[in-house]
């Protein structure tokens, strides 16, 4: 994985022609992510070594680089169903921390409503309301590609982003306003499925500023990739500003 | 009439086929420890094991085993060779499951259905509308530009670019 990450250069915010890696992360849970994927990948490259040797042996019996004791032997049965146990729970143990340490939202000090519709999404800010007295909520479609700026990502800039703030501790409430959607932005570590009827949340602390692309990852329609989601994330200042414009 | 519906035509050539080619093979009349066997009751033995009766597989295995209780030194060639297909050979319980150039069928076969969806994937690509407007390296250069504005890349590089330069260069444009 180390010679990976030094020899490629696929790392983004946003995907990246022919990456071969996770985005970088812009979250506690998105790091938390990463690093078990790379011990697991750890654990999966030891059992593969093993596994592989083994075969060889079983396979290559006279050979100079197989050792032919390998094929049998009560101690040897024993140790090769306890190795893959001990394996299982070394990958289970923290997989499962991270799982319900990504579903506790504690405190959160401001929460965003994603409800995802054919094929938009539209977003609500509960906490705060406008001059009229209504919670501040828009709309976010595509840039088609006939109205992108020069330089402007294909399928992945919206018309609106979400903005929010760094540092602080977000909520989002997602559901669906007709089929399954998926709320899923990479590099914070969401995916989220937004289904109608159905209200489920998860927090984030975003910990840098910057630009974070998701797209739709449950198949909605025939528009399915043409709904993605774009998260801008900047200081405290810059968002009350940003809320002061809306 | 009667014999040749009880014994269609097929089973009468198969018999006939079968007693010709077993026909240059002598009937083994010399059993004894001491007298090599004839050199035609053995000869292509692997070729013709398959067609022989039971009565002549069993003279011969007889006759083979006679031979064997003599010193194995003396037995020829052919007979070891025979002795050597009987109890090893590829026939009954050890005939291979998948008979010769099974592989190569197989392999040819797979080839030849990549071969093919590269002939559906080039010719469907062959149709296709233009490229979309970003495809272009000046486009890919600008994302580059766009991100590297909005630090989207912290810990290490990034690059959006995947196609070919089109038209003019920015680089060779400011020349």
């Amino acid at each position: 994985m180390l010679i990976m990450n030094n020899y490629n250069n696929m790392f983004n915010d946003v995907p990246t022609p022919w990456g071969m890696y996770l985005q970088d992360s812009a979250s506690p849970m998105a790091e938390g992510m990463l690093e078990v994927h790379d011990t697991v990948m750890f654990y999966l490259m030891m059992m593969l070594m093993l596994v592989g040797y083994l075969t060889y042996s079983m396979m290559k019996f006279n050979n100079k680089m197989s050792y032919k004791y390998l094929t049998h032997g009560s101690l040897l049965e024993f140790i090769w169903t306890l190795f893959p146990v001990m394996m299982l729970l070394l990958i289970a143990f923290p997989s499962f921390m991270l799982l319900y340490l990504t579903d506790d939202v504690i405190d959160p000090a401001m929460t965003i409503k994603c409800i995802g519709l054919q094929w938009y999404w539209s977003y609500e800010y509960s906490d705060f309301i406008n001059d009229n007295g209504e919670t501040i909520s828009f709309d976010s479609y595509m840039m088609p590609e006939e109205m992108l700026e020069f330089g402007q990502l294909r399928l992945l800039d919206v018309d609106s982003r979400v903005v929010v703030p760094i540092d602080t501790h977000i909520r989002f409430i997602v559901t669906g306003g007709d089929v399954i959607h998926s709320f899923t932005v990479p590099a914070l570590g969401f995916k989220v499925d937004a289904t109608p009827g159905r209200l489920l949340q998860i927090s984030t602390i975003i910990t840098r500023e910057g630009r974070f692309y998701g797209q739709c990852s449950e198949i909605c329609g025939v528009a399915h990739s043409e709904m993605p989601m774009t998260i801008e994330a900047v200081s405290l200042p810059k968002f009350l500003d940003w809320l002061n414009e809306q | 009439m009667l014999r040749s519906i009880l014994r269609p035509n097929h089973i009468r050539l198969a018999t006939s086929a079968r007693l010709a080619s077993t026909a240059t093979a002598k009937p083994i009349t010399n059993i004894s420890p001491d007298t090599p066997l004839s050199v035609p009751s053995l000869r292509k033995l692997n070729t013709r094991w398959n067609t022989m009766t039971e009565v002549e597989k069993n003279e011969l295995i007889s006759a083979l085993s006679e031979r064997q209780k003599a010193d194995w030194k003396t037995l020829t060639p052919l007979e070891k060779q025979a002795a050597w297909y009987i109890s090893y050979g590829e026939w009954g319980p050890r005939t291979p499951i998948h008979p010769k150039g099974t592989v190569q069928k197989i392999v040819l076969g797979v080839l030849t259905g990549i071969a093919v969806s590269g002939l559906v994937f080039l010719s469907i690509r062959a149709v296709l509308p233009e490229k979309p407007k970003t495809m272009s390296q000046e486009w890919q250069q600008a994302s580059n530009e766009e991100l590297e504005k909005i630090n989207a890349e912290p810990f290490s590089g990034y690059n959006q670019i995947q196609s070919p330069i089109r038209g003019v260069h920015p680089s060779e444009d400011d020349e």
